[in-house]
């Protein structure tokens, strides 16, 4: 089960946005502390739950580590990818 | 995700800003990654940039090109800092991070070039390939510690 860490919010009109997953991906090359510190930094995350996300990647290939508004999901993903970390955006579910 | 090898060539100095003592390979290396990165920015089509600059919204037929201009974007300034920086003896905590985000960015473009998709296939690498890697890492390392660690004072 993912780890739903935002719930999603309403839009300008008032209608329920439709909220989407920021989904890391497993790479076999970098390093743990590398992903745990940009999980920190990109999210604010404490430690614990940083480590807990990336393990998940780790060990299934995938943790969604964010989810709630498209367009912050998109600029997550930006981020996370600068940092050279493997993110997509996917409609949450 | 791999662990870490220990290695230092930075050191935080009381100011905050980072002290250099690397070997001029170590220089080298930063100058190509960046300079590599900088290369595959300006390649749409070649595999490198679908790496670097590939699907965001896998529910979307194609992103919104606002979005790629931004991600681009994102990547010549953290070079550009890189490639401005590279050869001082003393850096700011910024350059230090640019420093990080092209490490990164380089190690994940070399391992979709060598078809890296799982720890094992680490395993198969040539010694040359796992040497840059391991080069990489250490320069990772050194730099998440003299940006969070305890400091020179």
């Amino acid at each position: 089960m993912p780890d739903v860490t935002e719930r999603w919010g309403q839009d300008a009109a008032g209608s329920v946005a439709e909220p989407y997953d920021v989904v890391l991906w497993n790479d076999p090359v970098t390093l743990m502390e590398v992903v745990v510190r940009v999980l920190k930094k990109v999210f604010g995350y404490e430690t614990e739950k940083a480590e807990r996300l990336m393990l998940t990647a780790h060990q299934r290939g995938r943790a969604v580590v964010w989810t709630g508004e498209r367009d912050r999901a998109v600029r997550y993903c930006l981020e996370l990818g600068t940092n050279g970390l493997h993110s997509t955006v996917a409609r949450a579910g | 995700m791999s662990r870490p090898r220990r290695r230092r060539g930075f050191r935080r100095l009381e100011d905050g800003r980072i002290a250099l003592d690397l070997p001029r390979g170590a220089r080298e290396l930063m100058a190509a990654a960046a300079e590599r990165l900088r290369e595959t920015g300006s390649s749409p089509g070649s595999p490198g940039f679908d790496v670097l600059f590939g699907r965001i919204d896998e529910s979307a037929a194609i992103d919104d090109p606002a979005y790629v201009l931004e991600r681009q974007l994102g990547v010549d300034e953290v070079v550009s800092v890189v490639s401005a920086s590279v050869g001082k003896d003393v850096i700011d905590v910024q350059e230090a991070e640019a420093w990080l985000k092209v490490l990164g960015m380089t190690l994940s473009l070399r391992a979709a070039e060598l078809g890296l998709r799982t720890e094992a296939d680490r395993e198969a690498l040539g010694i040359r390939d796992e040497a840059v890697m391991r080069a990489v890492h250490a320069l990772q390392v050194g730099l998440l510690d003299a940006i969070d660690g305890p400091g020179d004072v």
